[in-house]
């Protein structure tokens, strides 16, 4: 599968000197490195770092900690598609890995028979251990769909004319259409999606 | 296109919020029946840590504050535990500590139960529930006692170390987020326990061994069938000859005696049936209905050992977890050995260095209704000894889970809570019930534990009040008793089986005293027994109770008698045989009757078949009889044909209420159609109203090929097939009441009457719930179905059900046995 950052992962790096640019860039097309074995090598990070979280938070009973893990994922990956299934993935890692840990020493199968014949489902235990593992990936994709939609907002905030003084913006007013160029990281990935979803 | 692009953003951003509000909301509060997915599932501390949790114990040391010393805790293989400790603080302590580590959510279940918070946890549908409870009263009864217990007493400072103990191992589960699975599936944490708690949950035994509505069936019945009739088929006294324990002679009444009258029930019908209606809905045991145990002792004079023998089996509802917790606890000045209920520190039954205990209900009548008199002149007032007088009330918010709270009031009376909705314009309807006043039960019990002696013994049961009792003792001397201790309420005059006027005139005025309640010592016959009979003869001088209210019909009293009176150099094997005894009393009785009416009658090959197989058999209640099978569906048949036109003809509720209905569950009909079929088989009742005459053997020809036509359909057309297991089954239901945490439903002997008892129907789930014999030449054994620990991913959730299943015992053992014996550890906890 050829990234489709490959492209566009130039600009980021100078855009980045200041911390405001850098938070901007991120909301705005997610960080990239330049190379594709680089973004894959990254990602891979990213989603073990983010799964290591989601991990050590359950340890502590902090479920919700695959919320900003997911925040971060969906302001640090590139592309809306690319941020959702890493957020999934790492969410998802997050609630398996220690339950596989857990099954490797305890009944875990067993514990799951249990919890379906109380919810009622008899002994579909596997799956109980299937929702566990989905409720990790949709807390975690939820949180970075959040990020993800308010880029989208943002990116297209931005490609919008400025509206001259005490001229209200109306959608009628906006040009039929434009390149965007607020972020110059991922804006044509935007705008492919944005054509896309036409 | 930029038109079409920003909606779409914003739709996009506001689907994203969406989401993600709706699934946090999911995760951290659930929705209707889900529990909060967040807590519940996560991996580190959601329901997968009953996985670890469900670990057996290993040899190790706990640190743990709050013990003043070191204490011992030596698990034998099946999860019986030994507690050795160097003070009754750091035991009863350690005992709280056990009950909380292996039983939290049975006990917080049981408290929520009695303290009618159970809405909190499991929603609205527990509300009617909770509504009762808070009428009826267990938990300000319990706060009353609390308050005169004073927590320095003895009973109080054991109530309090063991309260200690239980919020020790709840803080650590707390700490580790380790609470048990069903806490975390229901979504809430146990509040800490306290010395009241304790008290509520002694509180839900004595409403469940005592608390009945008999009096409204008796009522109901009273208006369908009339007085006189009523008075004939639910007599007082039992109609057949029985075996009461105590024959006395008997001390001449110190209180007045009754003056029997019918009472003035004039139109407080409708409140009776409303209030009749609203106790059906609530849980089975929130009331008690029928008969449980039995408990024996045999004198030295009668064992090969020349040592007592002593034997008792309470039969109450079998769950699982099961209602006992085994332990065997010993410190300087007190050593113990039996089962608890997890929430109450002492053995309840069981044994100590000297003697041995075991409990049966004595199903005294400890309830009465009283018809308060009201006028909407007089709002919240009723009238009593010649005066309008103010109700007192009391103001409850009742959480309720998803959905705020409930306000109740509860109105009391000077007779007791009145239970019945205010519907009528001048009645409404007062219960005076024992456990709706203190009673000091862990005293006592505490008393009996350092008790060496029948007099000891004796002198603690005095203050024992309720649920009454009869306790069995045999010591290491060789001497045994039996002492039925408890509150006898007494009436001045009136119908106490039926609802009373609350004029005053009619009003409690006190009780049996202590020295003329049913008891025996050293007997000349040498044995002792009771299984709920009747425990005295029919000359005893106070009124109890009737056969309705609920003194069992006496048949396995009568099994026990028998095989106590004959026999000769008595054993535990034999004490053993005799509580897993599956012999039908009434089937010896009464078989032959029907053999000699068939002889008469024109049978066909099947039914011919059938009464072969009936001649042929030996009376025993085996899973694999299908004579069982054949009797047990015919005098059932025998019981409706009797009765049934005449419960069809005056229209006796039984649609509406199913204790009203005909079945081997109403004592004082089958003690009737017992006493006729063998002495009075012309009698009226035979021949149904406005019908052609019947005597029974007429009536019993018909229940048996009515029998084997309902067998045939239901089993097939060859007799020999109908094996009584596959119609009569045991199951134990999950105290959580969820199916797959049950065990059975699997095919069993037994019935209501056996000694090895199996009541509650088709599918029985009650009976015995322990299993004890002590022998004093060698030491006690017991078992239970279930086991140690109520998670049910352990070993130990229902590990010993197969040994009870199959009448065999665990050796109780002392804790230097127990420590050496293979597959034992020790948790050593230090402070």
């Amino acid at each position: 599968m050829k990234p489709p950052s490959a492209t566009h992962g130039a600009a980021p790096k100078a855009a980045s000197s200041r911390i405001g640019s850098i938070v901007t860039g991120a909301v705005l097309g997610g960080l990239g490195p330049t190379g594709a074995a680089s973004t894959d090598a990254i990602l891979a990070a990213l989603v073990t770092i983010g799964s290591a979280a989601v991990w050590a938070g359950n340890l502590f009973g902090l479920w919700w900690v695959a919320l900003p893990v997911g925040v971060l994922l969906g302001l640090l990956v590139r592309g809306a598609r690319r941020a959702l299934v890493a957020a999934a993935v790492a969410g998802a890692l997050g609630w398996a890995l220690p339950l596989a840990w857990l099954a490797g020493q305890e009944p875990i199968g067993r514990a799951a028979d249990v919890v379906a014949g109380i919810m009622g489902l008899g002994t579909a235990g596997g799956a109980i251990i299937v929702l566990t593992v989905l409720l990790g990936a949709l807390l975690c994709a939820a949180s970075a769909w959040i990020v993800v939609a308010l880029r989208g907002l943002l990116v297209a905030e931005r490609a919008a004319p400025a509206p001259a003084d005490g001229q209200p913006v109306t959608m009628s007013s906006a040009p039929p259409s434009r390149p965007v160029q607020a972020s110059p990281a991922g804006s044509g990935k935007r705008r492919r999606r944005s054509g896309k979803r036409r | 296109m930029r038109a079409q692009w920003r909606p779409r953003s914003v739709a996009n951003v506001a689907a994203a919020l969406a989401v993600t509000v709706a699934l946090l909301y999911l995760f951290a509060a659930g929705a209707g029946p889900l529990p909060p997915l967040g807590p519940t599932f996560n991996p580190g501390n959601g329901v997968w840590t009953a996985a670890a949790d469900a670990a057996l114990p290993t040899t190790s040391t706990l640190h743990l504050a709050g013990l003043h010393a070191a204490v011992q805790v030596v698990f034998e293989r099946n999860g019986t535990a030994h507690v050795t400790a160097a003070d009754d603080h750091d035991l009863y302590w350690t005992i709280g500590y056990l009950h909380a580590r292996f039983r939290l959510f049975q006990m917080d279940l049981s408290r929520r139960q009695g303290e009618g918070s159970l809405s909190e946890i499991v929603g609205p549908a527990a509300l009617s529930s909770d509504e009762f409870e808070l009428r009826l009263g267990l938990l300000r009864t319990a706060q009353a006692e609390w308050v005169a217990m004073t927590p320095t007493s003895a009973a109080g400072r054991v109530l309090s170390a063991y309260a200690d103990g239980v919020n020790a191992r709840l803080d650590e589960d707390l700490r580790d987020g380790n609470l048990p699975l069903l806490f975390k599936m229901l979504g809430y944490q146990p509040r800490p326990w306290t010395p009241v708690d304790t008290l509520v949950i002694q509180g839900d035994m004595i409403q469940s061994l005592d608390f009945t509505d008999t009096p409204l069936d008796e009522a109901l019945l009273v208006k369908a069938l009339g007085y006189q009739r009523v008075a004939r088929w639910f007599p007082v006294l039992p109609p057949d000859a029985q075996q009461p324990y105590d024959r006395g002679p008997y001390r001449a009444a110190t209180l007045a005696a009754l003056s029997s009258q019918q009472s003035a029930l004039g139109t407080a019908y409708a409140a009776i049936a409303d209030l009749k209606q609203q106790i059906s809905a609530l849980p089975p045991t929130a009331l008690h209905s029928g008969a449980n145990s039995n408990n024996w002792a045999v004198g030295g004079a009668k064992t090969a050992s020349g040592k007592a023998l002593l034997a008792g089996d309470p039969h109450l509802h079998q769950t699982l977890p099961a209602i006992w917790y085994q332990l065997d606890a010993a410190a300087p000045d007190v050593q113990f050995s039996g089962v608890t209920f997890p929430g109450v520190p002492l053995v309840l039954i069981g044994h100590n260095r000297h003697i041995a205990w075991s409990e049966t209900n004595v199903q005294n009548q400890v309830t009465l209704f009283y018809l308060e008199k009201t006028d909407r002149a007089h709002p919240d007032q009723y009238y009593w000894r010649g005066a309008w007088r103010r109700m007192r009330t009391i103001p409850y918010d009742i959480a309720v889970k998803g959905g705020g709270s409930v306000h109740l009031d509860v109105k009391l009376t000077v007779h007791g809570p009145i239970l019945s909705d205010d519907r009528l314009p001048d009645k409404t309807i007062a219960v005076y019930w024992v456990g709706t006043q203190p009673t000091y039960d862990i005293a006592a019990v505490l008393s009996v534990a350092h008790a060496a002696s029948f007099q000891s013994f004796r002198a603690a049961l005095r203050g024992w009040r309720a649920p009454s009792q009869n306790f069995v003792y045999a010591d290491d001397r060789g001497n045994i008793g039996l002492v039925s201790a408890g509150a006898y309420p007494l009436v001045r005059r009136g119908d106490p089986w039926l609802p009373l006027p609350g004029t005053g005139e009619y009003d409690v005025v006190g009780s049996i005293p202590f020295d003329q309640i049913p008891q025996v010592y050293n007997p000349p016959d040498h044995i002792v027994f009771s299984a709920n009979q009747r425990p005295v003869g029919n000359d005893y001088p106070y009124y109890i109770g009737t056969t309705l209210n609920f003194f069992d019909n006496g048949y396995r009293a009568d099994e026990i008698h028998q095989a106590l009176e004959r026999g000769t150099r008595l054993t535990a094997a034999d004490m053993e045989r005799l509580q897993n005894s599956t012999h039908d009393y009434l089937a010896g009785l009464i078989v032959p009757r029907l053999l000699d009416a068939l002889s008469h009658a024109s049978l066909s090959p099947r039914e011919a078949r059938a009464r072969d197989l009936l001649r042929a058999w030996n009376g025993m209640m085996d899973a694999g009889s299908p004579a069982a099978s054949i009797w047990w569906t015919f005098w059932t048949r025998y019981l409706v044909q009797t009765f049934q036109p005449w419960w069809s003809a005056y229209k006796v509720p039984d649609g509406r209420f199913n204790t009203l209905s005909i079945g081997p569950w109403q004592t004082s009909l089958v003690e009737d159609l017992e006493q006729w079929t063998l002495h009075d088989p012309t009698n009226a009742a035979f021949t149904p109203p406005h019908g052609r005459p019947r005597d029974a053997v007429q009536v019993m020809v018909a229940s048996f090929k009515d029998a084997v036509s309902k067998l045939a359909g239901t089993l097939g057309s060859d007799p020999a097939t109908w094996r009584w297991g596959r119609i009569h089954a045991r199951e134990f239901d999950s105290l959580a009441q969820i199916p797959s945490l049950s065990y059975g439903p699997r095919a069993s002997g037994g019935d209501s009457w056996t000694v090895d008892a199996a009541d509650g129907g088709d599918i029985a789930t009650a009976g015995p719930s322990w299993r004890f014999v002590m022998d004093w030449s060698k030491g006690g054994e017991g078992v239970y179905p279930g086991g140690q620990s109520e998670n049910p991913l352990s070993p130990w959730y229902e590990n010993q059900i197969e040994t009870w299943w199959n009448g065999r015992y665990y050796p109780m053992l002392d804790a230097a046995v127990a420590r050496r014996q293979a597959g034992s550890v020790t948790w050593t906890l230090v402070p």
